[in-house]
């Protein structure tokens, strides 16, 4: 059936409406999005797209919305010059209700960049979480800020609670992760991030069964069909945004202990801020673990004997 | 705090600066009981040139507005160099642009634009108003001159957080360093530490301010830091090192001996002197 000129128009503007423009990079919200990834657990967030020499280059940079019977938390802020195509989708997952709590991973402007924005359209809302240098960066929220510890669980009802968490992979020394207990999802920010690289752009002469981020790939469930992350993918991004990765031997030593904390958080669901939601963590977990390896710069010596 | 601007250099920089108690309060920093950290945005200007060596934290606002307002009245052209996509750095970027008349071309980062630094997502975070939708975006540079007898140079340190660009002011012979050499504290109420005595600094008080936010050094492989460092140093010859955070080594003696410690620390680092980074095994419960 085709359609109308007046169904084509409408078409434009709801596609519009999930697009901002910055110079030669816009934003723009996944088809999938808002995603319901568990009951209860939403999945939304904008994808940065720029240009390079190969090609597009995208940047998902996610958010994430726990539903409970009493209270609401969201898990990161999303971009900030995303905010007026991510303001509708918010009210659409809350339908209606408030947010309660808003935890920013970290002071980063990807992660917390949309704080003031969030605490003015919820005047009820607090932010929670290791709450250093916020009242620093934005001092007329500095009374709804409340230091939260590690450990710490926030009840939402209906069975509900997010229990805030170290962040075993981090940047800023003040990352927060968290875990929702019913449906076990884990919100790991700046951990298992990795983007679309143009040289992974679709010729059509690419074999399918090799793992890959692909184009067109933004927002869909890694390990659910084609999408999933390689080893590449990971180690680009990590050797990237974890800088100190570069000049730290030590990814056994950080996956062991990631892997002491989904023993105490048995976890079906990893929810990163800016890779993929990903079901498959018997896959995933030692995927990173090894990209985290290879991001080390080893001299020639180190090589060898590694090799 | 005082809504005048500290001259380093008679006519040509400024430190528009406050202070915050190191009482945890930055991640950034040590608690150091009853001493305090300068937060520096730099001045720097020439004729009726301007320009902002990053913006400072929004709770400094009013004494970094005050203070600007004094050297170049509110309406008048201003730009601006970003060192880092972070809020210390960036966070007044909105509200002076309210304040002041800035085209897009006048904001200014190092670089160039790739899907880890997220400058233009930094330069578009909100002022005092709310978002006006519009994104200014960020000229990335490698240098550019303020005029021809006051040329700036961009270095591009190896030792990072984020990414960091360091400006040069060739005339001055300053280097704005950013998050680094930050280990100069003051007595809380004391003004702006200006260091002048060639004194090597004590290197655990060095090490604790540059593991508060490099806290992924101890243990490192860090010689192509100390190779780079180095390096920079020998090459330019600055007189004046003028961190973000902390006090202001003047003098190329002072210099030296603080780059030495700070060399040493990283040499430690690597030996292992300082053990494995705590914040992996501590998070964020103090």
């Amino acid at each position: 059936m085709t359609m109308t000129e007046q169904e084509q128009a409408a078409a434009r503007m709801l596609e519009l409406s999930r697009r901002t423009q910055m110079g030669d990079r816009e934003t723009v919200i996944p088809e999938p999005f808002p995603a319901e990834i568990a009951p209860g657990v939403f999945w939304l967030g904008s994808c940065l797209r720029g240009n390079s020499p190969k090609g597009e280059v995208h940047t998902g940079v996610w958010t994430y919305l726990v539903i409970g019977t009493d209270k609401t938390l969201m898990y990161e802020t999303g971009l900030p010059q995303s905010w007026e195509i991510l303001e509708p989708v918010i009210e659409q997952v809350l339908g209606g209700r408030a947010l309660d709590y808003i935890v920013p991973s970290h002071p980063e402007y990807p992660h917390s960049g949309n704080l003031p924005n969030l605490l003015d359209k919820y005047p009820g809302a607090v932010a929670i979480g290791d709450m250093r240098d916020y009242p620093l960066h934005y001092p007329d929220y500095a009374d709804r800020m409340v230091e939260t510890p590690a450990g710490e669980v926030v009840d939402l009802g209906g069975g509900y609670q997010v229990r805030l968490l170290e962040a075993v992979l981090r940047d800023m020394t003040n990352t927060v992760w968290a875990y929702e207990i019913s449906q076990q999802v884990l919100f790991v920010s700046d951990g298992f991030a990795y983007l679309h690289r143009p040289d992974y752009v679709i010729t059509g002469e690419e074999d399918l069964d090799v793992d890959q981020h692909l184009p067109g790939q933004c927002g869909l469930i890694s390990g659910v069909g084609d999408t999933f992350p390689s080893l590449e993918d990971i180690l680009h991004y990590c050797s990237m945004a974890f800088y100190w990765s570069r000049y730290r031997d030590d990814s056994d030593r950080n996956f062991d202990r990631l892997q002491d904390l989904l023993a105490e958080n048995p976890t079906r669901i990893l929810a990163p801020s800016h890779g993929n939601v990903t079901l498959d963590l018997d896959r995933v977990v030692p995927l990173a673990r090894e990209a985290h390896r290879k991001a080390y710069i080893r001299t020639p010596v180190e090589a060898k004997a590694s090799a | 705090m005082s809504d005048t601007p500290y001259e380093l250099v008679e006519g040509r920089i400024y430190a528009l600066t406050g202070s915050i108690p190191l009482d945890g309060t930055a991640s950034w920093a040590p608690v150091e009981e009853g001493r305090s950290q300068s937060l520096t945005c730099w001045l720097l200007k020439e004729g009726d040139q301007h320009m902002v060596v990053d913006t400072g934290v929004r709770a400094l606002w009013p004494h970094i507005s005050a203070q600007l307002a004094t050297i170049v009245p509110p309406g008048s052209s201003l730009k601006i160099f970003m060192t880092r996509p972070e809020p210390d750095a960036v966070g007044n970027l909105a509200v002076i642009r309210e304040v002041y008349s800035m085209e897009d071309t006048d904001v200014l980062a190092g670089g160039n634009d790739t899907p880890f630094d997220f400058f233009e997502t930094a330069a578009s975070s909100r002022g005092s108003r709310k978002s006006s939708g519009a994104t200014p975006g960020v000229l990335r540079t490698t240098g550019f001159d303020l005029s021809p007898d006051r040329p700036i140079r961009v270095i591009v340190p190896k030792l990072r957080f984020l990414p960091s660009y360091w400006p040069y002011d060739i005339t001055t012979k300053t280097l704005f360093t950013s998050d680094v050499f930050t280990h100069v504290s003051q007595k809380t109420g004391d003004p702006l530490p200006i260091v002048e005595s060639p004194e090597p600094p004590d290197a655990d008080e060095v090490a604790r301010h540059l593991f508060s936010k490099f806290w992924w050094l101890p243990g490192a492989t860090t010689r192509e830091f100390v190779d780079d460092l180095r390096g920079i140093f020998d090459r330019l010859q600055p007189e004046i090192v003028a961190p973000a955070y902390g006090g202001v080594l003047k003098g190329r003696a002072v210099i030296e001996a603080h780059l030495e410690t700070m060399l040493e620390v990283l040499e430690g680092s690597e030996r292992g002197d300082y053990g494995q980074p705590a914040v992996l095994d501590a998070a964020y419960v103090r």
